[in-house]
């Protein structure tokens, strides 16, 4: 297929097939059907419930009578709402890529490449700041899995301060009138960093964790949830929870992107993600 | 009304076990993958947990009802729960600001509500199909439930108002501990049923 049908097939394909709605098979309704009851049944509630569906685990039914596939199950799972998002080609190419059986993509809650980013509402010495955290599942030592904290990402824990301040350094001699000048640094009590040596690496999960421990910072509450995947090979995507009126709604995919390892490292550090 | 009450309990926690000898914890050695019938018996574990406790709550909220009465509903829901120190976590589509509260200090605000009496209409309920062992031994699950909420409300003059209604969806923890427990004379071991955390969110309607 030459490049410029493959551009007009896709974004017609995939309005064609999100246009269609959809009938989950996974649990059944309770009662008789309404949209409430219809909705429930098809909105993705649960991210378990995602990955269920993305690994076709539980089945999607088109209710125009077609036959369920993973395909379909996949393309059930993106945010209808983003016209860019379905009608980019590269939608199309992940889904046909995940939904064929030889590249054998399954998601994992075990496999320890996908995120958790926490929007977060901090309080920072009586003002309101907004970071996120990341947390990762990870296996734990004595049996069993739990979300830790793998990253932060809060403006007041930058640390690009250290180069811009050459002027402040401890003399050479100085060790010969009793190290006078790191007295006065400490009592100053600012930038500190600026008198380490280059072998210091700032960590700001530590940093994080202090100001935490201390109560300067205190969490007032997490706000939006976004997971973001890096399981698949090649490709990068994320998973919003969509809070609407639709069938199309609860965690869906927001963004899809191809993404090497190189890329993916690329995110993953301008995330503030720690491997 | 001591003895009473103990009864009551008994026969919440006894409703709560699930028999240990069907289920199948091999996964991985890690992990609980339940089978349609299990996941089913857990469903409906998990939905009648739920629905006592929204039994529990129509009974604290019921004007007409004693404040002991009341008290002892309270007792009862919270029975339901893995700990003391579970919260509810509600979000609402007017504001972005939350509201968490410890599930007792929220019972107890339930209880003190100006609503003459409310109806709660459950309309679809959804396991996790897997439950995930944590570190501590127990296993993890995710019950969600969509709730219609109808509530009298009640001026101070006595008058009642125009009643409010909102749907809610919620994201319970589920938590199943594997316990010794007694059947007839004789022990053996059951899976308990707990409620955890809950998360609420308004749902958008229009």
């Amino acid at each position: 297929m030459n490049n410029v049908s493959t551009k007009i097939r896709y974004p017609l394909l995939l309005a064609l097939a999100l246009s269609l709605s959809f009938k989950a098979s996974g649990q059944g309704l309770i009662n008789d059907s309404t949209f409430l009851k219809a909705k429930f049944n098809l909105q993705v509630k649960q991210l378990g419930q995602f990955i269920d569906r993305f690994n076709f685990d539980e089945i999607v039914k088109p209710s125009n009578g077609s036959q369920p596939s993973r395909f379909m199950n996949i393309i059930s799972l993106i945010n209808r709402f983003d016209t860019a998002l379905t009608n980019s080609p590269t939608t199309m190419e992940f889904v046909e890529f995940c939904s064929t059986d030889a590249n054998a993509v399954k998601l994992k809650f075990e496999n320890p490449n996908w995120y958790a980013s926490l929007d977060c509402d901090f309080v920072y010495k009586a003002k309101e700041v907004k970071g996120n955290l990341i947390l990762r599942p990870e296996k734990s030592e004595k049996g069993g899995y739990k979300w830790v904290i793998a990253g932060v990402n809060l403006s007041i824990l930058n640390n690009d301060e250290k180069d811009k301040k050459v002027q402040h350094f401890i003399n050479p001699m100085n060790h010969e009138i009793g190290f006078s000048e790191i007295t006065k640094a400490l009592i100053e009590g600012r930038n500190l960093e600026v008198y380490s040596s280059k072998e210091y690496a700032y960590d700001e999960l530590s940093v994080f964790f202090t100001y935490l421990n201390n109560k300067d910072l205190v969490l007032k509450q997490i706000g939006d949830i976004q997971f973001q995947f890096y399981q698949v090979l090649g490709w990068f995507f994320t998973v919003n929870n969509f809070n609407r009126s639709d069938f199309n709604s609860g965690w869906l995919m927001s963004r899809i992107s191809k993404a090497d390892e190189t890329l993916k490292d690329a995110i993953k550090t301008n995330s503030h993600i720690k491997n | 009304m001591k003895n009473w009450f103990c009864i009551i309990l008994m026969i919440v926690s006894l409703v709560s076990m699930v028999n240990a000898q069907e289920l199948d914890d091999s996964s991985e050695g890690e992990d609980l993958r339940l089978t349609v019938e299990e996941l089913d018996a857990f469903k409906q574990q998990a939905l009648r947990t739920v629905e006592d406790l929204g039994t529990y709550i129509k009974i604290i909220v019921d004007k007409a009802n004693s404040l002991e009465r009341k008290n002892n509903n309270v007792q009862l829901a919270m029975a339901l729960f893995a700990t003391d120190s579970n919260t509810v976590e509600i979000s609402s589509l007017k504001t972005p600001q939350k509201y968490v509260k410890r599930i007792r200090k929220y019972l107890i605000a339930v209880r003190d509500l100006p609503y003459q009496s409310v109806d709660i209409t459950w309309y679809g309920i959804h396991l996790s199909s897997e439950f995930k062992k944590g570190p501590d031994g127990k296993y993890y699950g995710t019950a969600s439930i969509c709730q219609t909420f109808e509530a009298t409300l009640l001026g101070a003059d006595g008058a009642k108002w125009p009643k409010k209604k909102d749907t809610t969806c919620k994201n319970i923890q589920l938590v199943v501990e594997q316990l010794n427990c007694l059947d007839g004379l004789k022990e053996k071991k059951c899976w308990v049923l707990k409620l955890g955390d809950i998360k609420v969110d308004e749902q958008r309607l229009n």
